[in-house]
């Protein structure tokens, strides 16, 4: 058998098992569906907070409405005691709730810089934090205004004060993901994620399903061993030709089926989603198939050391959110344990993961993230190596048994 | 022979134990601290290095690198290497002394939200320090004025957050306390899905319920119930006592809430291996059913935010009328009227599912004569 030959056999073998292809191009196309679904509306906007408006004097109804104006922020009115509210954030109808003080427009004017005070459910930090966002951003524009009437008052002309209100002014801009967005943030991850998890599962199962062929072959033909050059067990060809072969084929094999789907992720569910992509196609490629190369030779070692196919399913199951947590794109690396990242460094989805957003979202060059490329090509030869081993040895156990 | 499959202790026990240490190692600190910062000082100046230590003085963020030009900055940023650039102009100090207000820049990578965020604010607090400690300089040396006063002139108003019921405002005790409850549901599911696997390939599901009736069902899902609820208290211990995070209500309620949530999972596991009757494929429906649930539980995106199928979809996951359980009795001691509208999906979701199962097992037929099988 050839080489060219085995490949044209390895995909057919792999394109006719309803099992594999529905595992590969259903779980993609399901998950690229499913996924985005919670973070459809992409930021979290107009959280419900009551006020508690223990002043009520012009410039506190000024703050509220300035609260209200902001995106994160929508004001609910019909709350009046501290009873009520609580008892809301309990049902969860409200968020959080804002109290101005007492005497807060007397004390802005005679500067003795009065506290507004904001509380929220912590347990939805997310929530949380929106509206901590919104009554920052309010109340920091309230105080510069006011800051600016003061300097007025002095003397200044308004147009200087509006500008130097602040001694040193901070202009802080979110970058490569400028709305802060959800989708940008969860989705692009999570979808690289899904690619190597489903590719993982399908070539774990692909070489549980071959082991099982063989058992079937042997019982029905009554053979004990299979060789090369037997005409009735030719296209057993995983079976005899030398064990680098068939791991360096299977992983061309995947390597080619997996190209148009990460086309069909970063490609048209980017689109769809409007995650911003800026990555170079070339660079793109050479990327993919080193993260595609690495992912099916682990795919391999997998399903040579379980050898049960949903075993296989059920192991990639569980390591997808430790991975997903534990890759630095949620929660930053520097404040994993080294033994956990130590771990995962393993796993191709890690590097794979981080050198896409790299590349895709961040605009890094191939060259500049050569750490997660190198490292995918490290694993690649490693996982090959283990593979080849794993073989060969199945096929001594399995030689031993057709002596005895 | 009980399990016929090894490889269900392995499901409930090393997975489990091993999902857990890895997860709780993950978030071991539980505030976000000393993320790297490159500085590019333009000015140089005694007054520029001080606001760079300050900003290293900030408990977030920690500056590991200062860069010569931005171009450079930039380049470490895309690499991740570190995750905002603060640039201070040229003429700062100077600017400064008149009264000009530079400004000074931060570019943050909102790639990573949580981090940006973090980041964000961090810088703000810090320049805003540095505001007042300026500006009641200035003051102090107009004459006039007294140094506390001085300092009250400096900020119009002030603003104090509180977040109630994670007052570390830890996103350890924020984001744990779901993700576990989340696997373990995958876990409920696996596990169903497994042992009826094993007993088809043994002897055949159909056989078995022949052989063995309700009784042998009932015996099986509780045996497994007993388990999956030890695994339950597992995590729920390790919370409240390892941990020592808040509980204000009450751990019964949690528990039998775990209880409804193990009992509508097993007839959702139930339900998909026999329509499938293929350990494999069961196991992939499973997954692409419940893989997804911390996305959708409401706890990471608030619920309140998604569109409608998202909502529609959370509400067919047990583990979504658990959560919020869960964060209710944890954080307020809700109502119990509360509580049961959680347990109502629940216990419809288990017996509209176990309907369904029991029509699925009443049409199985078994052409084996019966077999001596321990159970």
């Amino acid at each position: 058998m050839t080489l060219l030959q085995q490949i044209r056999a390895e995909l057919k073998a792999i394109i006719s098992s309803v099992s594999i292809m529905s595992a590969l191009v259903g779980g993609v196309l399901i998950y690229a569906v499913l996924y985005p679904q919670p973070y459809l509306n992409d930021v979290p906007r107009e959280q419900r907070v009551a006020i508690i408006d223990l002043d009520s004097s012009q410039l506190s109804r000024k703050l509220i409405r300035m609260v209200d104006a902001t995106p994160q922020v929508k004001v609910q009115r019909n709350f009046h005691s501290l009873e009520q509210v609580e008892s809301a954030v309990k049902a969860g109808e409200l968020v959080g709730y804002l109290v101005i003080p007492e005497d807060f427009y007397k004390d802005i004017l005679l500067q003795r810089s009065p506290a507004i005070s904001y509380a929220g459910d912590g347990s939805y930090f997310l929530s949380y934090g929106t509206i901590a966002e919104g009554i920052a951003s309010a109340s920091a524009s309230l105080g510069a205004q006011i800051e600016v009437q003061r300097m007025a008052k002095d003397g200044m002309p308004l147009l200087v004060a509006a500008e130097r209100h602040a001694d040193i002014r901070l202009f802080s801009r979110p970058v490569f993901n400028p709305t802060m967005g959800y989708v940008n943030y969860v989705v692009a991850g999570i979808l690289v994620l899904v690619l190597h998890q489903t590719l993982l599962m399908a070539v774990g199962m692909f070489g549980c399903r071959q082991i099982e062929v063989r058992c079937r072959h042997c019982t029905r033909t009554g053979k004990t061993r299979i060789v090369r050059g037997d005409a009735s067990s030719w296209h057993l060809y995983w079976c005899y030709l030398p064990a680098w072969r068939v791991v360096l084929v299977r992983v061309i094999c995947f390597t080619l089926i997996a190209m148009p789907l990460v086309a069909f992720y970063l490609g048209v569910c980017y689109s769809i989603y409007g995650i911003p992509h800026v990555a170079n196609f070339k660079e793109l490629c050479l990327f993919s198939v080193a993260f595609f190369v690495a992912t099916s030779a682990f795919g391999i070692v997998l399903g040579e050391l379980i050898r049960r196919p949903e075993i296989v399913s059920l192991v990639v199951l569980f390591s997808s959110m430790p991975i997903a947590f534990g890759s630095g794109f949620i929660w930053p690396t520097e404040l994993i344990p080294h033994w956990v990242t130590g771990l995962i460094q393993w796993i191709p989805a890690t590097s794979g993961v981080m050198g896409f957003l790299e590349l895709n979202q961040m605009g890094a060059d191939l060259s500049s993230l050569r750490g997660s490329w190198m490292q995918l090509w490290k694993l690649a030869a490693a996982y090959m190596l283990i593979a080849c081993f794993l073989i060969v040895r199945r096929r001594i156990i399995d030689e031993k048994v057709a002596t005895a | 022979m009980l399990l016929y499959d090894k490889w269900i202790l392995v499901a409930m026990f090393v997975i489990p134990l091993i999902f857990a240490l890895m997860i709780g190692t993950t978030f071991k600190e539980q505030v976000i601290h000393d993320l790297p910062v490159a500085v590019v000082d333009m000015d140089d100046s005694s007054l520029s290095r001080n606001l760079v230590r300050q900003i290293d003085a900030s408990k977030t963020i920690k500056v590991t690198t200062e860069f010569l030009s931005m171009r450079q900055a930039v380049a470490a940023m895309r690499a991740s290497e570190v995750y905002a650039i603060v640039e201070i102009p040229y003429e700062f100090s100077k600017k400064v002394t008149r009264g000009e207000s530079p400004q000074v820049s931060a570019f943050y990578n909102s790639q990573f939200v949580m981090i940006g965020r973090a980041i964000n604010s961090a810088l703000a607090q810090v320049v805003g320090t540095a505001n007042v400690a300026v500006s009641a300089l200035r003051k102090l040396s107009s004459g006039n004025v007294r140094p506390e006063q001085a300092y009250g002139h400096s900020i119009a108003l002030q603003r104090q957050g509180i977040a109630l019921y994670n007052m570390s405002a830890s996103y350890g005790q924020y984001l744990v306390p779901a993700i576990l409850p989340c696997a373990w549901q995958i876990i409920i599911l696996a596990i169903t899905v497994l042992s009826l696997g094993a007993v088809d390939k043994a002897i055949g599901l159909d056989c078995w319920i022949r052989d063995y009736g309700m009784r042998g069902v009932l015996f099986k899902l509780t045996f497994y119930q007993i388990v999956l609820l030890g695994m339950g208290l597992g995590f729920l211990s390790y919370f409240y006592l390892l941990k020592n995070w808040h509980m204000n209500g009450s751990v019964l309620i949690v528990m039998f809430t775990q209880y409804l949530t193990v009992l509508a999972s097993q007839a959702i596991g139930w339900f998909i291996y026999l329509r499938t009757r293929d350990t494999a494929r069961a196991l992939s429906l499973a997954a692409v059913y419940s893989a997804s649930s911390m996305a959708f539980v409401g706890v990471t995106f608030p619920a309140s935010d998604m569109e409608f199928f998202a909502r529609f979809w959370r509400s067919l996951l047990p583990i979504t009328h658990y959560m919020r359980v869960q964060i209710m009795q944890a954080s307020y001691d809700a109502p119990f009227d509360m509580v049961l509208s959680h347990w109502w999906p629940l216990m419809l979701m288990a017996a509209v599912v176990f309907l369904g199962v029991q029509r699925q097992v009443s049409r199985l037929r078994c052409n084996n004569k019966p077999q001596e099988t321990v159970l």
